[in-house]
């Protein structure tokens, strides 16, 4: 009896302390529901102490909720896996500027915001994967190039509302101007090998049936593919080759997921040592090995099939330019037809 | 007190439409009725796609549900009893999930290929045909499960009547079968349809353009909010004038077949060659609509098996629990709401009736947003959050989205029993309590437990307004099936999705054996 209520009050100690540890906490709304992301908050809140509460739906979705909720939304920080919807929070001042020298020191200043109110956390590469039977990489180029007629019928991607898509075109618009851009994605839909469908797993599945040459895709779907457990899809990995477009010109585009402060964030300190710890090197190495992704900070190198893929030059266009040019970018896919 | 009685299904049905309500006044609040980003031509797409969907869906749904309703209700042959479970559980599928499991069948190096050792074949099914076929086998249990009851509950003197008139098959199933669970079979295809039009998910990973794709496009490609809402609005305007027009033309259709005071007709055994056909046919839906999709899950459940993840179970318990809860509220709402029609009619009770359906025809996500305009907005006159974010909001999404699942059956139970019995309790002097749960709460039991199994696996597999709503850390098991397909890994989401499955199958057991087939 005795030795039970013993027991007893240890119990009651024991979940007093975690409480009280708990107290502190910090509301995340994300677009990233990797399980990586999972793990990196569990070893946040045992470092920290401070529980990490998570909201994943779509960065839309999560962006509208924080401009309804205004004053009484509950979240201290939003993270997306894309740059557009980032901007979009930003502009519609649902997020603040965050005062941090761990940041500015760990993120490259293109991958974040000037006035410091988004942060990127990983980078994707928007590249180009092919049959190496059908093209021969002396052929390929810059994203531009693909609009030549030589690739009539050869090429696969997704559809333009895809937000990887969106900030290609961005890009695009942003290093070329409008009247280019228009021009490449109506010669782009010319050259398409079908109507876009499927995610970009499924266009590298078309480039290896033979179904088009060549597909517009994020690096890390191929690294999925290589890593999964179905020796299906390894194969089809392994039949494609990858290539890293416009290293003569800006340079291959690309994406990050990133994190910002909401504005009436109630949590703001914890969601500052949040996003730094995210971008420590500790949780930048599980982001690449973990996803596929490339580390935003530079002090960690890409390992593992990250780095088989190689070593390639980056658009470091400022990405606070991408999102300017987000919704240019859906007006041109509408207008030129890449539904 | 009597005036209340009348004004009971308007209130409850205003109640339940308030999201919508919400977002009708930001729409008129915007004053911004253009839509700048949307042309005609896509429009007339939108609607082109759309309509060849629903049509094609329409008719396959109809094939699909009546078929297997009357085999299952009428006939018993050989495996009827399992058919009769395997014809529901497609609806276990959220309809994306039907999706890739069928196009990791059919692709290249799929699984077809794999077993049948063919290295060149696939079959592109990621086009409008793939989407009619998937969407009919994730929504056809919708009317079989709603006209099986009909069927069930032919009384033994129309099938008397039927064979002293000697009918040829065909003739009495289309003339007097048919007929008889007409309003049943229309309640299930309403659902199917509805839920087409509200689907997202399926027909965006097929490239084909329907309205909700363009409400997506609006709201996602060009964040505008605003114009989603409006085009969301644009298309309930549709819905409803279809849905009144439709119960118009039901009227002149009303058929009370005094089924609770006559005996039911008992079921055919089916020998040689009609045994032979019926077990045929069955086999065939079934293999399409379950044995392939959950084929293609076990084969990647067993890729998975070494690394398998067994968080999903937390995710189970909390899908559970919050199902449960929804569901008894949403059909208890329905009862109530069937019921004060019924007895206390009124031209503002049908209006609001139809109303409180439409949430059904809009995209999950949308109706989310409704709520978060009416949560928020009481919150903002508490000055403090008391709704958002809160089971209150995500509950009341439910109703609001899923409140059409539920009524439809509790409708056609209702309309099964004859108006006599209820002048008999008026002449009897039975209080209002003891004519609702003393008379019509066990006539209506059979309708109210597939109600409630349909709003169950309904809910189970809900994504859209989960994802925006849920409560912080509070996952669903459909949540982490979205999570682990939308990283494109789908193997991983086998075994939640076998998880769900097999939850709703044990559902439907329980209520098919115990209850529902007990009353029969």
């Amino acid at each position: 009896m005795k030795k039970d209520s013993r027991f007893l009050k240890l119990i009651l100690g024991l979940s007093l302390v975690t409480s009280t540890m708990m107290a502190s906490e910090v509301n995340v709304y994300s677009h990233r529901h990797y399980d990586s992301d999972k793990a990196l908050f569990k070893a946040f809140e045992e470092k920290s102490g401070i529980k990490v509460n998570v909201i994943t739906a779509k960065a839309e979705e999560l962006v509208s909720k924080l401009k309804i909720e205004g004053v009484n939304s509950p979240a201290d920080m939003l993270i997306t896996s894309d740059i557009g919807n980032l901007y979009e929070a930003k502009e519609e001042g649902l997020l603040q500027a965050i005062n941090s020298k761990t940041l500015t020191e760990n993120i490259p200043a293109h991958l974040r915001d000037n006035d410091n109110e988004w942060f990127g956390l990983t980078k994707r590469a928007r590249i180009f994967v092919y049959n190496p039977e059908k093209i021969s990489e002396k052929d390929l180029g810059s994203y531009l190039d693909l609009s030549d007629q030589k690739f009539k019928g050869k090429i696969l991607t997704r559809s333009s509302s895809a937000a990887y898509n969106k900030s290609l075109l961005a890009s695009i618009i942003a290093n070329h101007g409008e009247v280019k851009a228009l021009e490449f994605v109506k010669g782009l839909v010319a050259n398409f090998a079908r109507d876009p469908k499927g995610n970009d797993r499924d266009q590298i599945k078309a480039v290896a049936s033979g179904e088009g040459d060549l597909a517009i895709v994020n690096t890390y779907y191929l690294g999925i593919m290589l890593n999964s457990k179905d020796p299906k899809d390894v194969e089809i990995a392994k039949s494609v080759k990858l290539f890293f477009p416009a290293q003569k010109a800006e340079g291959t585009h690309i994406n990050i997921s990133g994190a910002g402060v909401t504005k009436y964030a109630k949590n703001k300190e914890n969601a500052i040592k949040l996003i730094e710890f995210l971008s420590s090197v500790e949780a930048q190495t599980l982001f690449a090995e973990a996803n596929y992704e490339y580390p935003a900070n530079p002090a960690v190198k890409a390992s593992g099939t990250v780095a088989t893929f190689g070593v390639f030059k980056e658009d470091t266009l400022p990405l606070a330019e991408v999102g300017k040019y987000n919704k240019k970018a859906v007006e041109i896919a509408t207008k030129a037809n890449w539904r | 007190m009597q005036t209340f009685k009348y004004l009971l299904a308007p209130l409850l049905g205003l109640v339940i439409s308030l999201p919508i309500f919400s977002l009708v006044i930001y729409f008129i609040a915007q004053g911004d009725v253009s839509m700048v980003n949307i042309n005609t031509s896509e429009l007339v797409l939108y609607f082109k796609s759309t309509a060849i969907v629903l049509f094609g869906t329409a008719f396959l749904v109809l094939f699909l549900g009546i078929s297997t309703a009357f085999m299952s209700a009428r006939f018993i042959y050989f495996g009827s009893r399992f058919f009769s479970l395997a014809f529901v559980l497609p609806l276990a599928f959220p309809a994306y999930i039907l999706g890739y499991s069928y196009v990791g069948f059919f692709e290249f190096h799929g699984i077809l290929a794999t077993l049948f050792s063919l290295p060149k074949f696939k079959l592109d099914i990621l086009n409008i045909y793939g989407v009619i076929a998937v969407l009919s086998f994730a929504m056809f249990p919708y009317v079989f499960i709603l006209a099986r009851v009909s069927f069930a509950s032919i009384s033994s003197t129309v099938v008397e009547l039927v064979s002293l008139k000697q009918l040829s098959f065909c003739k009495a199933f289309f003339t007097v079968y048919l007929p008889l669970a007409y309003p049943a079979i229309f309640a299930g295809l309403v659902l199917a349809m509805m839920e087409v039009l509200s689907d997202y998910g399926t027909v965006a990973y097929f490239g084909v353009d329907t309205f909700s794709v363009g409400i997506f496009k609006s709201w996602f490609g060009y964040g505008n909010l605003g114009e989603a809402i409006n085009l969301s609005i644009i298309m309930l305007v549709v819905v409803f004038v279809i849905i009144f027009a439709e119960s118009r033309l039901r009227a002149r259709y009303r058929f009370i077949s005094s089924t609770h005071s006559s005996k039911k007709a008992s079921k055919v055994t089916l020998q040689g060659f009609q045994n032979g056909i019926a077990f045929g046919l069955s086999l065939l839906i079934s293999t399409f609509t379950l044995f392939i999709p959950t084929g293609v899950l076990l084969y990647w459940f067993y890729l998975d098996f070494n690394t398998l993840d067994w968080s999903s179970l937390t995710y189970l318990y909390h899908t559970l629990s919050l199902n449960i809860l929804s569901s008894f509220i949403i059909i208890a709402l329905a009862f109530g709401m069937v019921y004060a029609s019924r007895f206390y009619p009124s031209k503002l009770g049908v209006i609001s009736h139809k109303l409180s359906i439409l949430g059904y025809s809009i995209p999950g996500a949308i109706i989310g947003i409704g709520i978060l305009l009416f949560t928020n907005f009481i919150d903002q006159n508490f000055g403090k959050v008391v709704l958002g974010g809160s089971f209150f909001a995500l509950i009341f999404a439910y109703l609001t989205r899923y409140f059409a699942a539920s009524i439809g059956s509790v409708e056609n139970g209702f309309s099964k029993i004859d108006k006599s019995i209820d002048d008999a309790t008026i002449v009897f002097g039975t209080s209002e309590f003891g004519r609702m749960f003393k008379v019509y709460l066990p006539l209506m039991r059979p309708y109210l437990l597939s109600g409630f199994l349909i709003l169950y696996i309904d809910l189970a597999k809900e994504l859209p307004a989960t994802l925006l709503l849920r409560p912080f850390n509070y996952d669903t098991i459909a949540i982490r099936i979205y999570e682990l397909a939308s990283n494109e890994i789908l193997y991983k989401s086998a075994f939640p999705s076998l998880l769900l499955v097999v939850t709703t199958a044990i559902a439907v057991l329980l209520l098919n054996s115990k209850f529902v087939r007990g009353r029969r």
